[in-house]
Parts: C-alpha cells; sequence; structure tokens
C-alpha cells in the first residue's frame, strides 16, 4: 500500500464535520464522533476549526470519505510526491495524530 | 427500528421540575416526519386556541429531523416553536449551529416544555442525563455572558446552548431564542415565552451519534445532493455568504430603504459585501453537516468601535440596520449587529420597530420627548445603539418599542399606522415586495405573520431554471419580476416545500429550488430511516402541515381579510430608482393562490376535497 497522509489547510476549515460523520459512518454505519477516526477541534468563542486523526487512520483501510466530503477542500490525503511541496508550505500543515486516543 | 431518529421525546414540565421520556409515535413520523411538522401537531392538540401564549400551561417546542445531525447537506437544523405573544398565532422558527445535532447525539429527537418554574431555572442535558438546574445566577445576563458561564460552570466546553438575554426575561415581544451565541429561532417573541417559563436556557452535549438504515446508500444519495449544493452555492458563499444578496436587492428597486420610503439605497457601497469583504471579514463558518458555510466572522480594527470581535453576519444585517434604518457606517452596523445577538433580539423586528419610529419622528407623529430625548434621524448611530440596549433592557422608550410595530402604530394613532409594516403582526423583512411581488405574496400567506422564509422564492431573479419554474408552478411566467402570472402556485408550491424541509431538519436553502424537491430528498430521507416514502408522500407531508398551519390560524381568530399587506405596498407607488411608479399587485397573486390551495375567499378554510386528501378535518384532526 503507498503511503499517504492526511494535510489540511490552515484557517479553512468551517467546523462542518462532515468529515467526521462520513467517517463513522463508513466505519459503523451512524454519524456520529465517537465512531470517527477524525476529531474536529472548534473553539466555543471563535469557531476555528482544525482536525486530528486517530492512529489507526494510518493503518485501517478506507476509501478517504473525509477528503470527498470536504467542500472547502481542506483534507487532502496526500502521497510522497507531494509531501514536500506542502510542507514547504505555510498554510498546509500534517494533520495530527492522537496516540492513545478513543481507537488506539 | 430506530433509524434517523433517536426515537424519544423528553416532556418537560417546569412547574413540578418533573422529566419524562416517552417513545416517538409511529403515526407521528409517518405523516409529520419531524421538526416544523411535529410541532404544528403538538401545539394543534395540546394548546387551546384561547390560551394566552405566557400561560403555565402553554407549550414551547424544540424538535429536529430525522436528517438532523447527519451528512445531508445542510442538516443541522433545529426547529422551535410556540404561540408567539406579538402574533397571538404559531411561530416556529428554524436554526443551525450546532444545538439539534448534540441533542440528537444526546438521544432525543425533541422536547416539550410545558409549566412555569418558580425560581428561574435551566435545562442540562448530557447523554442520557438530563436536569433542571437553578439558573437565579443566570438571570439578568445577556446571551454571550449566559453562555461562557454556563460552560465554565458545568466544565464541558462543548455545549451548545439555547438561552434568552434579559429581553425575553422581561416579556419584550421581539425577543427571540439564541442558539450557539449568534444564531436565533423564535420570531414574534419566543424568547419571552421562555422568559414566562423562567426557562433561562437549554445547554446540551451529547456523545453518541445518529444511526442510518442503509449506510452505503445513503452516502451515495447525500453525495450526490452534496456535489450538486456544492457546485451550485459554494463559490457565491464561500466569497460573500447571505449578504452578497444586497446589492442585487438595491438594483432591484427591492431593498426596504428608510422605512420603504423608498426602495434604493444611495449609500449601497458602503454597506456593500465588497465593503465587508474587504475591511471586516476573516473567514467563513458552517453550521454542523454543512457543505455551504454562510456565516461570517469579522472585526473592527479602526475607529469608534475598534476591538470589536463577532460573528453571523447575514444580509438581513445590511438590509435591516442599514438601508431601513439608514445607517451607512458599516462598523456601526456590526456594532448594532452584535448587540441585537447580545441582548437577544429578533434582527428583522427591531431595525423594524426602529424604522418605523423613525418615520413617525420625521412626520411628527412623535417627537424627540416621546423618545427620552432620542434625536431619531435617519442612520444616526447615537441613536440606534443606545435604542437597541434599551430595547434589550426594557427601559424607557425602547420599553415602547419593545412591543412590536403593530402595538406601536395601535398607541400612536391612524397617521401612524399607515407607516406600519407588518403583516399579522409580525414585522416585515426589509425586501420591498413593491420590487420583487412574490414575496409580498409570501409576506401575505406566511403562517406565522409576514415571514419572508416561508416561501422564499428566487425565481423572479434568475435563480432558477425553467424546467424548475414550470415544475412549481407549470409556467416560466414566474421568471418575469413584475408579473404576477403563476406566482400564486409558486409560493403554495415552495411554502409545501420549506415545510417538509423543516421537519426533515434541513435548511431552507436546500429547499428553495431544484434540490430540494420532493424527488431530490426522499432518497436520503427513505436510506436513512427506512421509510418508503415517495416523492409524492413526502410533498404531501409539506401540504399536509401548511393547511393544519391554516386551520390553527383561523381558530386563532385569523380571518382572509389578514391575508394581506401593509397599505403601502399595495398603494403607495415607489418614488424613485429601478422599481420607479411600482406597487405590488397582490390580489391576483392571491386569488391564484387560494385557488391551487382550494381555501375557501370568503371564510379561508381548505375545502373538504383538500382536507381529504391531507388527511384533516375541519379541526384540525388527523383522519
Amino acid at each position: 500500500m503507498k503511503e499517504k497522509h492526511l494535510f489540511y489547510q490552515l484557517n479553512r476549515c468551517t467546523g462542518c464535520q462532515l468529515c467526521v460523520m462520513a467517517c463513522s459512518l463508513a466505519r459503523e454505519g451512524v454519524c456520529g464522533e465517537k465512531e470517527s477516526l477524525i476529531s474536529i477541534l472548534t473553539h466555543p468563542q471563535f469557531g476555528t476549526s482544525q482536525p486530528l486523526v486517530d492512529q489507526s487512520c494510518m493503518w485501517e483501510e478506507c476509501d478517504a470519505r473525509c477528503v470527498e466530503v470536504c467542500s472547502p477542500a481542506v483534507l487532502h490525503l496526500v502521497a510522497q510526491e507531494d509531501w514536500g511541496r506542502l510542507m514547504a508550505n505555510p498554510d498546509w500543515n500534517p494533520v495530527p495524530i492522537v496516540v492513545g486516543g478513543k481507537h488506539s | 427500528m430506530n433509524r434517523g431518529y433517536c426515537d424519544k421525546v423528553a416532556r418537560i414540565d417546569l412547574t413540578r421540575h418533573i422529566v419524562l421520556i416517552e417513545p416517538l409515535n409511529e403515526k407521528l413520523k409517518e405523516r409529520y416526519i419531524g421538526g416544523r411538522g411535529f410541532i404544528a401537531r403538538w401545539l394543534v392538540d395540546e394548546v387551546p386556541a384561547d390560551l394566552h401564549p405566557f400561560d403555565p400551561q402553554a407549550l414551547l417546542v424544540i424538535a429536529t429531523g430525522p436528517l438532523t445531525g447527519t451528512i445531508v447537506p445542510t442538516s443541522s437544523r433545529t426547529e422551535i416553536g410556540a404561540v408567539a405573544p406579538e402574533t397571538g398565532i404559531f411561530s416556529i422558527g428554524s436554526v443551525g449551529g450546532s444545538f439539534g445535532t448534540k441533542l440528537k447525539r444526546a438521544g432525543l429527537d425533541a422536547l416539550v416544555i410545558t409549566g412555569r418554574s418558580e425560581t428561574p431555572v435551566y435545562i442540562l442535558i448530557s447523554d442520557e442525563n438530563i436536569e433542571i438546574k437553578d439558573a437565579s445566577w443566570y438571570w439578568g445576563k445577556d446571551v454571550f455572558e449566559t453562555e461562557h458561564a454556563m460552560r465554565i460552570d458545568n466544565h464541558e466546553s462543548r455545549l451548545s446552548i439555547a438561552s434568552i438575554a434579559p429581553s425575553g426575561e422581561a416579556g419584550v415581544a421581539i425577543s427571540t431564542i439564541m442558539v450557539d451565541r449568534v444564531r436565533s429561532a423564535g420570531r414574534g417573541g419566543l424568547g419571552a415565552v421562555m422568559g414566562s417559563k423562567n426557562l433561562k436556557a437549554v445547554a446540551v452535549y451529547g456523545s453518541g451519534s445518529v444511526p442510518i438504515y442503509d449506510p452505503l446508500s445513503f452516502w451515495k444519495e447525500c453525495q450526490t445532493l452534496q456535489k450538486a449544493a456544492t457546485k451550485k452555492y459554494f463559490a457565491s458563499r464561500w466569497k460573500s455568504g447571505t449578504y452578497g444578496a444586497l446589492t442585487r436587492y438595491n438594483k432591484a428597486g427591492a431593498l426596504t430603504t428608510y422605512n420603504a420610503q423608498k426602495t434604493a439605497f444611495e449609500f449601497i457601497d458602503q454597506i456593500s459585501a465588497e465593503c465587508y469583504n474587504e475591511n471586516f471579514k476573516i473567514g467563513m463558518r458552517a453550521c454542523i453537516g454543512c457543505s455551504m458555510p454562510c456565516w461570517s466572522i469579522y472585526t473592527v480594527q479602526t475607529g469608534k468601535f475598534k476591538n470589536l470581535y463577532s460573528d453571523s453576519v447575514n444580509a438581513s444585517t445590511f438590509k435591516e440596520l442599514g438601508a431601513r434604518c439608514g445607517m451607512h457606517e458599516m462598523d456601526a452596523i456590526l456594532r448594532a449587529h452584535d448587540d441585537l445577538n447580545r441582548f437577544g433580539l429578533d434582527t428583522i423586528s427591531t431595525p423594524a420597530v426602529i424604522s418605523f419610529a423613525m418615520e413617525c419622528y420625521q412626520r411628527g407623529i412623535i417627537t424627540s420627548r416621546d423618545c427620552d430625548g432620542l434625536e431619531l434621524s435617519w442612520g444616526n448611530t447615537d441613536a440606534i445603539i443606545p435604542l437597541i440596549e434599551w430595547i434589550g433592557k426594557n427601559q424607557g422608550f425602547g420599553a415602547q418599542l419593545a412591543r412590536g410595530v403593530r402595538a406601536c402604530a395601535k398607541e400612536w394613532g391612524a397617521d401612524a399606522n399607515s407607516y406600519a409594516l407588518h403583516v399579522k403582526g409580525l414585522e416585515t423583512v426589509a425586501t420591498d415586495p413593491r420590487g420583487q411581488p412574490s414575496w409580498g405574496l409570501g409576506y401575505a400567506t406566511s403562517s406565522r405573520g409576514a415571514c419572508h422564509m416561508r416561501a422564499y422564492g428566487n425565481f423572479e431573479y434568475g435563480g432558477m431554471d425553467d424546467a424548475s419554474m414550470i415544475r412549481i408552478s407549470g409556467t416560466t411566467a414566474i421568471g418575469e419580476r413584475f408579473g404576477t402570472t403563476g406566482k400564486g402556485k409558486a409560493g403554495a408550491f415552495l411554502e409545501d416545500m420549506h415545510a417538509f424541509g423543516d421537519s426533515l431538519g434541513t435548511c431552507k436553502f436546500m429547499t428553495r429550488a431544484d434540490l430540494g424537491f420532493p424527488e431530490a430528498l426522499v432518497g436520503v430521507l427513505n436510506t436513512a430511516t427506512g421509510a418508503s416514502y415517495s416523492a409524492d408522500s413526502l410533498y404531501n407531508v409539506g401540504e399536509r402541515i401548511s393547511n393544519l398551519e391554516r386551520i390553527a390560524n383561523l381558530q386563532r381568530g385569523i380571518t382572509p381579510a389578514d391575508d394581506t399587506l401593509p397599505e403601502r405596498y399595495l398603494k403607495e407607488a415607489v418614488p424613485e430608482g429601478p422599481a420607479k411608479g411600482k406597487i405590488c399587485d397582490l390580489e391576483p397573486m392571491l386569488r391564484e393562490y387560494y385557488q391551487h390551495r382550494q381555501w375557501n375567499w370568503e371564510d379561508g378554510y381548505p375545502s373538504p376535497d383538500k382536507l381529504e386528501q391531507v388527511g384533516l378535518d375541519r379541526e384540525g384532526n388527523d383522519i
């Protein structure tokens, strides 16, 4: 399997949680946070949002619905040939990986 | 099989501090789907027509739909309804944000609240725990203070909170219920209904999820819808939210200016989307489950209102406070808009009553002595901003305006009545129907008074393709802005579409054109719930709700004579600008609407055939 990682664009996430629910729908047939490998952290005052993924996102096979459902194109699943370009661009970051979280 | 739904309703009696959980009735689901349909049914069944809106026995209902909290585009919606004190009829409003999603994740479809607590309380819902807690400490706090304090006190930053400000506590007729700080539902004074129950807030966090009947088919149905919705709306929303429409209203001569003395605003460039985007906007945000971000965060970094930071600007912000009240300094508009949210006031009705007072002041019907010394000249920021606070706190001249346009007009005499812009007691939005006639029909027929969101047609300004226009009215003639042909039928069709959309849990943006047609939405409904609606039966639910709300209005004294517009729109030609010389030619549209609905022109009731078709009797009972 080709190594790919999720990247996100800073300051563009709207906090809609569609990625969260697309993941839980694919994994467990429900729309919710608990069953999803992605969490969106939204600040209660500012509405700023950013994604995190559970480490099992690295090895669970899936069809990347989180990327497909993201209308502002915040999330991208990126293969090695594009890592350098995105890492050099301050607008992009790899989605942080949580260890010891709900699915680890 | 509870899919889409949680199959639980919490009945909360604030007099006795009792919470009962009851299952959702299967028949109710089948006939009314959820949200607005449930609320209309419960209000008809459980609230006597002569009951005062503030009677403890009165209901305040918060209800989600089966699609709320899912990946159906725009599915964040929660409906809040009660009999409104400002109008005396039902007001069922829709709100986005995260409240409905969190309520469903806590395992509840709806809350039916009755009674009146002796002391201030709030309802805290955390998964299966529902508590009625002391709110004395929050009473008197504004919306922003309340939310912040409630999160801290409960050690839960993720709470979604529906609360009232002191305006609701004091019974202000134009107070609303605020959700997630800056979103509101409950035009016609539902904030005051909540206040009458001594209920400060409902706060919810749920860690569960919404089960889906056929996850793979549902995913595919959602993706088809979402791709179409994104293609159609994303770019314009991302650029200019809903406020981008402002310039279009102005160009059409449909922007209520100076309380509709004109319909185009000479300072339009100063309140335009371009001005906001360039100088104030920080970025766009979306409600949970929505792929079309329509609200924005902003800041003011210079001048008198320096350091203001807030969010959720929409078209009404600039229409109502800008053109309608004559304000043209955008930083002051943003300050005033933030205050409306903070004080829990209706962002349409409050500017409407202020602009009404301004015209009465201009004409000498009231003087600065009546206004506690304020100089109520058009656009006077130094009067408008304090006045919003006085209305919010129900103080001085603000307490007069807090009663709404109709009540003020009654008090200020016959002359004032000519400038009072309301239908059935609810103030019109600042889109002038002389420049956009179908909206006039919508104000006249809306089941909660002059609500523009009940019909909310976009066909008069190129928002609908030919096939869709033919689908809803049988003709493309509705695309002619100043024509009347077909608009009655189109208005009824769109009202029914919004009625089932408000019951599913989707936003009005979905059900205003082809993406909201019953055949477009029936797939997501069936795959989410396991039900087997046809497009026709889904449409029939919308029609049932429209007719039920109609009967409820008739039971509360509404007659066909109330399905009208303020005299100014009907008789006073627009003096200048793009709609110069126009009035709103309501009657042909209204006659077509009645004919299509099969409503009796004399007594307003649906015909026996129509009643049978929607499964209701003349008293509004299910048959």
